[in-house]
């Protein structure tokens, strides 16, 4: 009898506390160190973006919050895996307009749904693509370039960071809206591309990274998409201003939680974020990696991602890029 | 001449401050260590760095990386020779005549001379840097695709009989690698070949996986059966020294290596996998003693660790003067001197003088500290056979399983780094050569992609290939490398039959 009171009790209280643990769990967030997933090998843009933004965030939130990076598969596996993780908050994504616009639409065995199985918390970035030509190419400005193109034969290359990339999607809009020919030259990434680029085995390349070689002179600048001119390129004009309408491709990057994540979680990475984006120093790394800072609320960021994903389903059918 | 002693002056002001020598010292020491460990690697370690990086100054930051990154080219021979598995995939070639050295109880000369080889490969590649750097890589720039595809062809018929003793063996288990090596999307479609819809190979095999297991996981299987062995003396100083004849035969060896490790330093995209077979196998085709190599020939030891390092050297000359990184561990460098707005490029030499004469002399202290650390270190190092191997596998298991892991947090990595140790292990059994695998899986992307790269530039036109000068040189010496024995064994054979019979 004795014995069975003795188990019930400890029974009882190992109950209480459980649930009193996991309620306060809720309450107390965050507790434990926050990850965040990049789906890409180090040393590209999400990583940089990441890393930047981790040593502020783990100071307003007061947890460590590291990177881990996940590459495959163009940012699918580890965002899939993501989508499937636990809603407790400690696992955040880096979303991009790869794994969550174009993707979807070019891999036909996709693990996740972008829109449903996502909680976005907020767009960090949103980075225009620069026409980049090489000093070969005997072109200094938008207009000479699009002659040039209208009439060469055999039809330019240009470089893409691989098939189905957000590179190669903006050059073929560039392509049909501008109305020429070109053969795309797909390469292993950004960097092959903008190598390549430089030494003259291709004629443009229409990428985000460009501006360090631009502004070396290893590579000229003829165009930005957009609405702006870039700051850091002030006598660039837009593909609008050149006379070429409808070439509005930007690339972005934002975090997302999986679907589910409670509501006031949700407000705290995004306050996290937004907090760490109008630090100076953040400001200035930014600067210095050429990418524009956009911030915003969760509900700004899932509108526009659902936007992105219609916008960019359509333009992946027209190149055909979709896989079978 | 003035000019290249002014500018190591600038240079050293900045390599000897305090702050320099010990990040230099701290990225050192842990390259080593990761370069030791089988699995772990320096693209890892420099990862998890990077953050760190943010708060300390640029140059002091890309000292320490680099250190960790050349560093951990010394320390991945060491288990390749002490325990016949690599700590880094270039160190698997290392396996080859190292560990017969250290079965014939001479673990110590190998041990020190690859140690000195390693100091002759770094100071050659850090000297090619310093004196020309910038027409080096105006050079890699006129490397494009048929010129690639040419010099890896070359590279392939001429390293494909480094196996072993059997020719048909060794090309054999290169048809395999190159096939292995197809695994993955292909570039130039978008599509995937053979990865069964698992999302874990949608990027091919992982080099580490299948490197650590072949060659690593593959040993601890097969020396289960192995009786112990090695003698458990302790080291003197006077067993590490080499004997004359090694040493005349190893200076030269170790000059080639070099140069072929430049070489592939120079150009993105080659690397330290492909410069130390390319070294090996030429050791092994103008040595006059061929058949020792596989057996403990000295030059097959350093030949390649001097290739390594000056690969680990040059590569930084495309990164540098062109912003071109040319592996993954280039690109993490890259942008950790981006985020402190540093934009490496044509003008970097000029601009940024004392970073990069502060790195090119901190390149030679580190270089220097290495290989006074790892002297004294071959004692140890040898001690770590008597260790009895019921503890000392399991741990190189882990570490291989950790270090497979660490790459992409991938459990499915794990999986293949197994599946690979059986594949090796089952190759041993039937006396299938491993390094001939590796040599296809590594060269297959590359050779493929760049052949129909080249096709697609110039619209389909094959001729491409013999236009283009340099292709064309490789083309010609590629056929010669082929055509050459045949001539010889036919005129071998004539001069034996004598006059034909009716």
């Amino acid at each position: 009898m004795k014995r069975a009171v003795q188990v019930s009790t400890c029974a009882a209280l190992a109950l209480t506390t459980a649930v009193a643990g996991s309620v306060s769990a809720q309450e107390d967030w965050p507790t434990q160190p926050i990850r965040i997933i990049v789906p890409y090998a180090a040393g590209g843009n999400n990583d940089r973006i990441a890393r930047t933004l981790s040593e502020p965030m783990s100071q307003t939130l007061g947890v460590p919050v590291v990177v881990e990076n996940r590459g495959g598969a163009g940012g699918t596996v580890a965002t899939g895996e993501v989508a499937n993780a636990d809603a407790d908050g400690y696992t955040v994504v880096m979303c991009e307009i790869g794994t969550m616009a174009i993707n979807p639409h070019v891999y036909s065995n996709l693990t996740y749904d972008p829109v449903a199985d996502f909680e976005p918390v907020v767009q960090i970035t949103s980075v225009p693509l620069v026409l980049g030509v090489g000093p070969q190419l005997g072109v200094t400005t938008i207009e000479d370039f699009l002659s040039m193109v209208r009439t060469a034969d055999p039809e330019i290359a240009y470089a893409s960071s691989g098939v189905g990339s957000a590179q190669h999607l903006a050059f073929e809009q560039l392509r049909s809206q501008a109305g020429f020919e070109a053969l795309q030259i797909p390469y292993n990434g950004a960097a092959p591309a903008r190598t390549a680029l430089i030494s003259g085995e291709v004629g443009a390349f229409l990428d985000g990274t460009l501006i360090p070689s631009i502004q070396n002179g290893e590579v000229t600048a003829l165009a930005v998409t957009g609405d702006e001119r870039l700051e850091t390129l002030p006598d660039v004009p837009t593909f609008a201003e050149a006379g070429v309408e409808g070439v509005d491709f930007t690339s972005w990057h934002g975090f997302c939680v999986p679907d589910g994540t409670d509501d006031g979680v949700v407000s705290a990475l995004n306050e996290a974020v937004n907090a760490a984006i109008s630090q100076d120093n953040v400001q200035d790394s930014f600067d210095a990696l050429n990418i524009g800072l956009v911030g915003g609320s969760p509900d700004e960021f899932r509108s526009f991602i659902e936007s992105q994903y219609d916008t960019l389903g359509t333009l992946v059918e027209e190149t055909g890029a979709a896989q079978q | 001449m003035s000019d290249l002693v002014a500018n190591f002056a600038l240079g050293a002001e900045v390599a000897f401050t305090s702050s320099a020598l010990l990040y230099c010292f701290l990225g050192v020491c842990l390259g080593m260590v990761v370069g030791v460990l089988p699995g772990i690697g320096p693209l890892p370690a420099i990862a998890m760095l990077l953050p760190i990086t943010f708060y300390i100054d640029p140059t002091d930051a890309i000292i320490m990386l680099a250190g960790v990154y050349y560093g951990g080219q010394y320390g991945g021979s060491i288990a390749s020779i002490l325990l016949n598995l690599p700590g880094t995939p270039p160190a698997a070639v290392a396996c080859l005549d190292g560990y017969p050295m250290a079965r014939q109880g001479r673990a110590g000369v190998a041990l020190f001379i690859t140690a000195i080889a390693s100091l002759v490969g770094s100071l050659f590649g850090i000297l090619l840097v310093a004196i020309f750097a910038p027409i080096l890589a105006r050079f890699a720039l006129e490397f494009g695709a048929a010129e690639y595809f040419s010099l890896i062809l070359f590279a392939l018929i001429g390293t494909a009989a480094i196996g072993g003793d059997s020719f048909l063996r060794s090309v054999a288990m290169v048809a395999f690698g190159l096939l292995l090596g197809i695994v993955g999307q292909d570039i130039t479609s978008g599509q995937f070949r053979f990865t069964f819809g698992i999302p874990g190979i949608a990027d091919g095999l992982s080099l580490v996986a299948v490197a650590m297991g072949i060659f690593g996981v593959s040993e601890v299987m097969a020396s289960a059966h192995r009786p112990r062995q090695g003698n458990s003396q302790a080291l003197r100083i006077r067993d590490m020294i080499p004997t004359r004849d090694e040493i005349r035969w190893a200076g030269p060896a170790m000059g080639r290596g070099s140069l072929f490790g430049a070489v592939c330093g120079i150009l993105p995209g080659a690397g330290a996998s492909m410069a130390v077979f390319i070294a090996y196998a030429f050791e092994k085709r103008i040595s006059s003693t061929p058949e020792n190599f596989g057996r403990g020939a000295i030059e097959g030891v350093t030949a390649p660790e001097a290739a390594n390092n000056a690969t680990a050297q040059t590569a930084f000359i495309p990164t540098l003067t062109l912003g071109v990184p040319g592996d993954a561990v280039m690109a993490v460098m890259l942008g950790a001197l981006m985020i402190h707005g540093i934009n490496p490029g044509p003008g970097f030499i000029s601009e940024q003088p004392q970073m990069f004469w502060g790195l090119i002399v901190s390149f030679l202290i580190g270089n220097f500290m290495l290989v006074i650390l790892n002297i004294p270190l071959v004692g140890i190092w040898v001690r770590l056979l008597q260790i009895p191997y019921s503890i000392l596998y399991p741990v190189i298991l882990a570490l291989i399983c950790i270090g497979v892991y660490s790459i992409n947090y991938a459990v499915f990595d794990i999986f293949l780094v197994i599946a690979f140790g059986v594949v090796g292990y089952g190759m041993k059994m039937l006396g299938f050569p491993p390094a001939p695998l590796l040599l296809g899986f590594i060269l297959s992307p590359m050779l493929e992609e760049n052949f129909r790269r080249a096709l697609l530039l110039s619209r389909g036109d094959w001729s491409t290939f013999l236009t283009q000068p340099i292709s064309a040189v490789f083309v010609i010496a590629s056929a010669l490398l082929l055509l050459l024995p045949v001539y010889t064994a036919m005129r071998q054979r004539r001069s034996q039959d004598g006059p034909v019979d009716i």
